[in-house]
């Protein structure tokens, strides 16, 4: 099983070394023009006033996003920006991790071995875990190695914070496409489902800040739950977050294992 | 003990019956053909076999080891090649077989086999030809010299010479005991190595039969010419088929026992008569029908 779990992060590690160069990159441009936008956050104050409420709740837009430094990140960063390349990233991963390998016919090669589908399962799903989680770790302990570069600060517990709701909330969007993963024989599906679930949860998340009636639908959204904004500010993560990021992916994953152990695998 | 037990076998596909019903057993240290036009069920029952495919009903054993329930164990008795080797395309030769002896938790002979086949295992797996690709395919279905060996169509696509070399090594690995099962399309290669053949057509056996007995028990095809040609339903009797019609006579072809179709023919005054024995191929080509 190691032998397995060592060779997939081995054959993934160049797309990961792609992607955590390219959220430091973004993190140095954001984290560049911060001070112009500090010196122009009084006027952007008295803009955002003029905002609705719905909108500002429903796009989750802090007056203090771009007057301290964590608002800010929260804002430009992972609003929306890293949670895009993120979900780009893990859906790159679950997707090719079984359905990938049943599409390309080389899941012949580990049946075919005195090793479990379980053993089979499990490997690829910690191989993955393994790269969400230096993914997720350069991306969010950078921030404050390169603030100190501008002269910056910001507090280590909010850090902590924000390492914690993405790693969870990464955990919940890897089981749910693990899942699809376990269950299609071609990847394209396993993109184009876990793709189009997360926009509509994210459209769910939006409709249910902008219409009171329709506020209940933002709890089907895994959006809703993660509040960057919160955490990096205030350093506060919901229990909910929690709970529904963890009984997710615990959820997922064992049926995904479920399915994977009963059924036919033709390639 | 058998290597190989496949008991009423049955894989639908809905309402597709892939395979019907089929029951065999290999022996232990016996060579093992598995034939059948395209379709048949034989790559679904090799799939049975190795626990891709979950059977419907049915039972297959691997040396007494359930293959589902105690897949794990029963695999580490077999080697396994499938008809289309698909490996990982950005790994060599090499990479492949170390991640197999890391998986296995032993060394293996691969690098024997290397020498054996002549294989470059430096070379990344998607720039080997189709014929190299069949080399790894086969170094690693050997490598650990399993108990019982899976081929499905082992030397397709191979050169003659080639071919050769996997026919010794397969000999080899029969003479330290070990158990092949493999399916295939090549005639002369099912005559040259193996002891018993499987037809299989439609998802159902229809023969088990020893080589040598089917070699003994061949088919004739006669051809009679006649000075006043008889009607065609004077040759319509058991074992016998007008495969074709001359001007001045028929080619018939003889099932089992010859004396009755001499005893019929004997009646007519006869021109010419020539009698061959049918090629193992016409032999086969009668079961695919």
């Amino acid at each position: 099983m190691f032998a397995l779990i060592i060779s997939t992060i081995k054959d993934r590690k160049l797309s990961t070394l792609i992607y955590c160069i390219s959220v430091l990159l973004f993190i140095l441009m954001f984290v560049s023009i911060f001070p112009t936008i500090q010196s122009q956050s009084a006027n952007l104050e008295e803009i955002l006033k003029f905002y609705p409420e719905s909108m500002m709740k429903a796009f989750n837009i802090d007056i203090k996003a771009y007057t301290t430094i964590g608002g800010y990140i929260s804002g430009e960063l992972f609003s929306f920006m890293w949670p895009i390349m993120f979900i780009s990233y893990i859906c790159g991963f679950a997707g090719s991790a079984l359905a990938g390998e049943i599409e390309k016919g080389t899941i012949e090669v580990l049946l075919s071995q005195p090793i479990s589908r379980a053993k089979i399962y499990f490997a690829k799903y910690f191989a993955g875990l393994a790269m969400i989680l230096v993914f997720v770790f350069v991306s969010v302990f950078s921030i404050p190695l390169i603030l100190k570069f501008y002269h910056l600060t910001i507090d280590i517990k909010n850090v902590i914070a924000i390492f914690n709701l993405s790693l969870l909330w990464g955990l919940a969007i890897y089981s749910l496409g693990f899942f699809f993963s376990s269950i299609f024989s071609d990847k394209g599906k396993v993109y184009f489902l876990l793709g189009g679930l997360l926009v509509l949860m994210f459209a769910l998340n939006i409709i249910s800040g902008l219409k009171e009636n329709l506020g209940d639908l933002k709890y089907l959204s895994f959006f809703y739950y993660f509040n960057a904004n919160n955490a990096l500010i205030y350093n506060k993560v919901d229990y909910l977050a929690y709970w529904v990021f963890g009984s997710s992916s615990i959820f997922f994953t064992f049926l995904g294992l479920e399915i994977f152990n009963k059924r036919n695998i033709t390639t | 003990m058998n290597a190989l037990l496949i008991d009423k076998l049955k894989k639908y596909f809905g309402k597709t019956k892939a395979v019907d019903g089929i029951s065999f057993e290999v022996a232990e240290g016996e060579i093992f053909g598995f034939l059948g036009p395209n379709g048949a069920g034989k790559t679904t029952t090799i799939r049975g076999i190795m626990d891709f495919l979950r059977p419907t009903s049915g039972k297959i054993s691997i040396f007494g080891m359930d293959s589902k329930k105690q897949s794990v164990l029963a695999k580490s008795n077999i080697g396994y090649m499938p008809a289309d080797v698909r490996l990982y395309d950005g790994w060599t030769g090499k990479s492949h077989i170390e991640f197999l002896e890391k998986i296995h938790g032993k060394k293996s002979i691969a690098h024997e086999l290397i020498q054996k086949f002549d294989f470059n295992a430096k070379i990344k797996f998607k720039n080997l030809s189709t014929g190299n690709k069949r080399k790894l395919g086969l170094i690693l279905a050997l490598m650990f010299e399993p108990k019982l060996v899976i081929l499905d169509e082992p030397t397709a696509g191979l050169d003659p010479i080639l071919q050769n070399v996997v026919y010794e090594v397969l000999e080899d690995f029969f003479k330290k005991g070990i158990s092949i099962f493999m399916s295939s399309h090549n005639l002369a290669e099912v005559e040259r190595i193996c002891h018993r053949v499987a037809i299989i057509r439609q998802g159902k056996i229809v023969a088990i039969e020893n080589i040598q007995n089917l070699k003994n028990n061949r088919m004739h095809l006669a051809t009679a010419r006649f000075e006043k040609k008889p009607a065609k339903g004077e040759f319509r009797f058991d074992g016998i088929e007008v495969q074709e019609e001359l001007p001045d006579g028929y080619i018939l072809n003889i099932k089992g026992d010859i004396n009755p179709l001499l005893n019929k023919i004997s009646k007519y005054k006869i021109k010419d008569l020539e009698i061959t024995h049918a090629s193992l191929e016409e032999v086969f080509l009668e079961f695919y029908k």
